[in-house]
C-alpha cells in the first residue's frame, strides 16, 4: 500500500491516531516472516488452512487488501485441495511468500 | 437513555485484537475489553459488564458459537447483543451464525475506520429486539 493510500484510509483521523496506526502497520508488518513461517512449516492441512485463514482475515484491516486476497485464494485453494503438494496450491503459496517479501522493506 | 460504551471483543489473533483495540477505543472512542479466547471472555463479562460482544468464530477452545451459548447463560448478558466476526460470509453461513442467536456478523477483514459505527447500528437493532421481547 501506498502512503496516499494509507492516507485515505485515515483520512480525518486526528494526527495521533494517525501515527497510532501506522505503527501498528509496523508491527503487522514485522510479523509477517514469522506468519509466513508458520504457513510453510505447517505440518498437517488444517494448520496451512488456519494459518491462512488468520492472515487473510487480517491483512485487509491494516490497509494489505493484496496480500489479504492472496491469503485467502491460498485458503481456498488449501480447503478444495486434500494435498498441500497440489500445484495450484504451490503457486498461490509462492505469490503469497513473494507479496511478504515485497512488503517488508516497504513500511 | 443508555448509550454503546463498553465492548467485549474475543478474538484469538493478536493483530486482529490491536486493530479491534485502535478501531473501538481510538477511532470509535469506546471502552474495549480484549480476551484472547472464550474461557476468559466469560471470566471477564461479570467484571466489565458489556454493552455488546464482537466475537470470533474460529477460535481454539470454545470456538465462537460455544462462547455464545455459554455466554448466555450469564446473568449478565441477558438482552446483550452478540455480533460475531468472520471471514466466512457466504449467506448460508452467515444464516447459520445467525441462527445461534448472535445480532450480526461482521465480516473479516473489516473496515477500522467504520467498525464503530457498524457495530452501534448492530448495537440499536439488538437493543430493539430486546425492548420488543
Amino acid at each position: 500500500m501506498t502512503s496516499a493510500q494509507t492516507s485515505d484510509l485515515t483520512e480525518g483521523l486526528p494526527p495521533a491516531a494517525v501515527a497510532q496506526f501506522q505503527i501498528l502497520r509496523q508491527r503487522f508488518v514485522a510479523g509477517l516472516p514469522a506468519r509466513w513461517q508458520e504457513i510453510e512449516l505447517a505440518d498437517t492441512h488444517l494448520a496451512l488452512q488456519s494459518a491462512l485463514h488468520r492472515l487473510a482475515g487480517s491483512a485487509g484491516s491494516y490497509g494489505f487488501e493484496s496480500l489479504g486476497h492472496l491469503a485467502r485464494c491460498a485458503e481456498l485453494l488449501a480447503q478444495t485441495d486434500a494435498s498441500t503438494e497440489s500445484s495450484e496450491l504451490i503457486q498461490a503459496l509462492q505469490r503469497l511468500g513473494k507479496e511478504i517479501e515485497t512488503l517488508q522493506p516497504a513500511v | 437513555m443508555s448509550d454503546l460504551r463498553r465492548v467485549l471483543c474475543v478474538e484469538d489473533d493478536p493483530d486482529i485484537r490491536m486493530i479491534i483495540e485502535f478501531s473501538l477505543a481510538t477511532v470509535g472512542g469506546l471502552e474495549v475489553c480484549l480476551c484472547a479466547g472464550g474461557q476468559l471472555a466469560l471470566k471477564q463479562a461479570p467484571v466489565f459488564l458489556p454493552d455488546l460482544v464482537l466475537l470470533d468464530v474460529m477460535m481454539p477452545g470454545l470456538n465462537g458459537p460455544e462462547t455464545l451459548a455459554a455466554l448466555r447463560l450469564l446473568p449478565c448478558m441477558q438482552g446483550v447483543p452478540i455480533v460475531f466476526m468472520t471471514a466466512k460470509a457466504m449467506p448460508d453461513e452467515v444464516e447459520e451464525l445467525l441462527q445461534y442467536g448472535a445480532t450480526g456478523v461482521i465480516v473479516k477483514p473489516f473496515d477500522p475506520m467504520t467498525l464503530p459505527q457498524n457495530i452501534r447500528i448492530y448495537w440499536e437493532h439488538g437493543r430493539d429486539i430486546c425492548a420488543d421481547l
